[in-house]
């Protein structure tokens, strides 16, 4: 359905993404992960042929046809659905969302009444009150706003759909509403999506999670995989520890059997080991002889959220390493 | 009277005027039609027509966030400044018919035809169109666009012809006089409604020509626009 390979982007001396390889089938719901700057939003303009191609190299096929090519754009833009992480630039909030819906069908060059029919539907699927298809748009909640928002980018019913930050403002309690009204889209109408995302609890409903630093491309997997490619399989040990202070921390560092230590809140600490089971008590006998009080303590998987802050912290880690070995050899 | 008296007097001593008699139609507004109003619409019409045109297309393209998203469909950059044009020139076929309506039902003589005031005035508001697509497609924000729409607006109306004769404009000012599409509207008006002048001639040229060059402009202009969603 959309394969990349090798892709670089650069513009000018800039070199904006290096080497990125992926291969995504029908179906699949993918979240690109990543701190600001990554390359999440490049890579998919290069998708939706917003990036001319003088300024990328490599072999890249949305819905099987080439970006590359100018003659192709329209049947690459006919093919997929794009919901930008702006309402303001999808929608007309001065036109109702049924007058909106005629707007952008009417760019597909597709019949009205087919796209009104599809798009009720889809209104009913978004859970959209129907005493608001008819209001103009910027009377509508900004929740509404989103789904249908979401619903403009189905109308002519795409293979992919490329959502940006579709999780950003929505409060929290209305943001599992939307990762599950996308989930729903998706078993529904088996469109591909590609979510571009700073919101790691998206990787809830993702098939496959990608994750990009400074334009490489880290990890292109399944959550559930990538946690248990984490020593012991991503079993973390929390614990909350009394007057919680870098000096304790560096200490509990010691204790040889641990792999990553993240500090998670005031006076928490998550802990991944190698042989977790057996160097667990090993590790709370090590903190109890140094008068390090722990106040609670449990066992569980690592979220993608930990994943994340540790493949990234390695990472980074890393490129510290290099450079002091590069000043050294210097 | 004065020279009636001065004429009889020549005739009835046989002598020779030593002057030139140059006879000049008067133009004089029958019976019926309100001349008060005439003398000042002929001077108000056109740059009326021109700044609403003007006004009404200054935001067209700068206001519009949605353009962005619409590029994301294969809607092609042209089709979209072509639908512009054309719901545009459709309001002012409306204002147009206003205009003629009103103005005639006001008490306007017209010394042309309608039909030939009608084109007039569009052609004039449509030269208004195309330089407010013009400056909104170039515009990066609505702010700089409303200035610009401001100093257009003003160097349009003071070098039109209207208030100052072109004639007596340092020859600079005339070159930018006539290059503005004012200094054309306003003799075109004039010369249909006092003149009795058809609507199809160097001045309707102009117009033309000047819209077309600003089309094109506009055109090349929002083809390298940048869009970012």
């Amino acid at each position: 359905m959309v394969n990349v390979n090798d892709l670089n982007v650069k513009f000018g001396e800039n070199h904006v993404i290096h080497d990125v390889n992926f291969d995504v089938n029908q179906g699949e719901i993918i979240g690109l992960f990543g701190i600001s700057g990554a390359g999440k939003t490049t890579i998919v303009r290069v998708l939706t042929c917003q990036i001319e191609k003088k300024h990328w190299t490599g072999n890249v096929k949305v819905t099987d046809l080439s970006p590359a090519k100018k003659s192709n754009h329209s049947l690459i833009l006919t093919n997929i659905g794009y919901v930008p992480q702006l309402e303001l630039l999808n929608l007309y909030f001065d036109l109702s969302p049924i007058d909106n819906v005629e707007v952008f069908t009417s760019t597909y060059g597709k019949n009205k009444k087919e796209a009104i029919k599809i798009a009720k539907n889809l209104f009913k699927i978004l859970d959209l009150p129907e005493d608001t298809w008819n209001k103009r748009v910027k009377h509508m909640s900004g929740g509404e706003k989103k789904r249908l928002s979401m619903a403009i980018g189905l109308i002519h019913r795409p293979s992919v759909l490329f959502l940006d930050e579709p999780t950003t403002g929505v409060d929290a309690s209305k943001r599992y509403d939307i990762l599950t009204y996308l989930k729903k889209l998706n078993q529904t109408l088996n469109t591909t999506m590609f979510i571009i995302t700073h919101d790691l609890e998206t990787a809830l409903i993702c098939d496959k999670a990608a994750i990009l630093r400074e334009g490489k491309l880290l990890e292109f997997d399944t959550p559930q995989k990538l946690i248990s490619s984490l020593p012991s399989k991503g079993l973390v040990a929390r614990f909350t520890v009394e007057h919680l202070n870098e000096k304790l921390i560096e200490y509990v560092k010691k204790f040889s059997a641990i792999k990553t230590l993240l500090r998670v809140g005031n006076e928490e600490i998550e802990v991944l080991m190698d042989d977790f089971e057996e160097n667990l008590p090993k590790l709370i006998q090590y903190m109890i002889d140094n008068n390090i009080k722990i106040n609670s303590m449990s066992k569980d998987f690592a979220s993608f959220r930990r994943y994340f802050q540790m493949r990234i912290q390695e990472e980074e880690e890393k490129e510290k390493n290099l450079k002091t070995v590069k000043v050294i050899k210097k | 009277m004065l020279f009636m008296i001065q004429l009889k007097y020549l005739n009835d001593n046989n002598l020779t005027p030593q002057f030139e008699v140059q006879g000049f139609e008067e133009f004089t507004i029958p019976e019926g039609y309100n001349s008060s109003f005439n003398s000042s619409i002929v001077m108000a019409l056109s740059f009326m027509v021109f700044g609403i045109a003007f006004v009404l297309s200054i935001l067209v393209i700068v206001q519009e966030k949605p353009i962005a998203r619409l590029l994301l469909t294969p809607l092609k950059r042209s089709e979209i400044l072509i639908s512009k044009y054309i719901a545009y020139m459709l309001v002012l076929l409306l204002q147009v018919a206003l205009l003629v309506t009103t103005s005639l039902s006001m008490g306007l003589y017209l010394a042309g035809s309608i039909l030939d005031f009608f084109i007039a005035l569009f052609i004039i508001g449509f030269s208004g169109l195309a330089l407010g697509v013009f400056i909104s497609s170039q515009s990066k924000t609505k702010t700089q666009a409303n200035q610009l729409f401001l100093a257009f607006y003003l160097v349009i109306i003071l070098l039109s012809g209207i208030f100052i004769p072109i004639e007596n404009m340092p020859s600079f000012l005339q070159f930018f006089a006539y290059i503005l599409p004012l200094s054309h509207g306003d003799p075109l008006i004039r010369g249909i409604i006092t003149k009795g002048q058809h609507v199809f001639g160097i001045h309707f040229f102009w117009l033309f020509i000047i819209s077309l060059i600003l089309i094109i402009i506009s055109f090349l202009i929002f083809r390298r626009r940048k869009y970012e969603v």
